[in-house]
């Protein structure tokens, strides 16, 4: 089982494919999912900590029942397009997309080489620095890729 | 010895009992801890389902926004659930259900060792987890394997999600 330290080796096999191995397009389709899923979640949740939503009123504004709504919060198992587009507009808001390329990403990772060896206490302390929201130390995170815009 | 020492002796022990999974994601570093035992590591990663199931994982391992349930609330939905203990066993708690739904769909169990340390020992397929009595089965395995691995030092319990998680979970009621 692959570990970040094949991070580089397993993007280097993606992108040097001829044929992409069916398994890597499935990791990536899944790791797609899971980031929608994700950036719709924490919309919701943002959302409805300053009391501005909730599961109810989400679910009768897209004409769903709450239990729907529940289902969709909980998992990406069963999302479609049409689910990332009906939520994400209940709460007012639209993807704004854009790509990155692989292959820089693939350079990112080798300049990084040696920061994946960053201690746990290095993580805990700058956990404890930052409160809730962590930072990764000395590493410049990706930007987001995916972002919600109001619609 | 920490229960956090355990682990990266189990890691580094010759065979290793446990492995860290690290996030393939390009230049992302491992937000929280993901451990997995030699049950899990053996599964076959190269199939189209378990890459599935492995992104699964890296989304835990990458700290994204993950959705999480807790006793008492019954929903079956979320991704990461703490479950009950089988009925006749109570004692039989602490252990954590990853839900991966992709078709097959996939259960992993495991445990909390610390905040945002998570300890995965045993996978099923959903489908072998039919009656209460498979699911008894599988939290009591589970917790065998967290035993033999850590003796008497017990798991993070409890129902304050704080205790399990540092950021990026929306618990699901």
């Amino acid at each position: 089982m692959p570990t970040s330290q094949e991070a580089s080796t397993f993007l280097n096999d993606v992108l040097s494919a001829e044929v992409i191995p069916e398994g890597k397009m499935a990791y990536f389709r899944g790791r797609l999912a899971n980031r929608f899923h994700a950036l719709v979640l924490s919309e919701f949740a943002r959302l409805e900590a300053a009391g501005k939503i909730n599961g109810a009123k989400l679910a009768r504004r897209i004409s769903r029942e709450p239990a729907q709504i529940s289902r969709w919060l909980g998992s990406a198992g069963n999302w479609t397009f049409d689910t990332l587009s009906d939520l994400l507009l209940g709460m007012g808001y639209e993807p704004d997309l854009s790509v990155i390329d692989l292959r820089a990403e693939g350079k990112h990772i080798q300049d990084a080489e040696g920061l994946a060896h960053i201690s746990w206490a290095d993580l805990n302390a700058a956990n404890d620095a930052l409160g809730t929201y962590h930072r990764a130390p000395q590493v410049e995170q990706p930007k987001p890729s995916i972002t919600v815009q109001a619609a | 010895m920490s229960i956090f020492g355990q682990i990266l002796k189990w890691v580094n022990d010759d065979p290793p009992e446990l492995f860290e999974i690290q996030p393939r994601r390009p230049g992302t570093l491992p937000l929280r801890r993901l451990f997995v035992s030699n049950a899990i590591r053996g599964l076959p990663w190269h199939e189209v389902r378990f890459e599935q199931f492995r992104s699964d994982l890296d989304r835990y391992a990458s700290g994204e926004m993950i959705p999480v349930r807790l006793p008492p609330s019954k929903n079956v939905h979320a991704d990461f659930a703490l479950l009950d203990p089988p009925t006749n066993e109570p004692h039989i708690d602490r252990i954590w259900e990853i839900r991966s739904k992709d078709h097959p769909q996939l259960r992993a169990f495991g445990c909390f060792a610390q905040r945002d340390v998570f300890v995965a020992l045993t996978c099923h397929h959903r489908s072998e987890l039919a009656t209460d009595d498979d699911w008894a089965l599988a939290i009591r395995e589970c917790r065998h394997e967290w035993q033999r691995l850590f003796g008497s030092e017990d798991p993070i319990g409890g129902l304050d999600i704080h205790a399990y998680l540092s950021r990026s979970f929306y618990v699901l009621k």
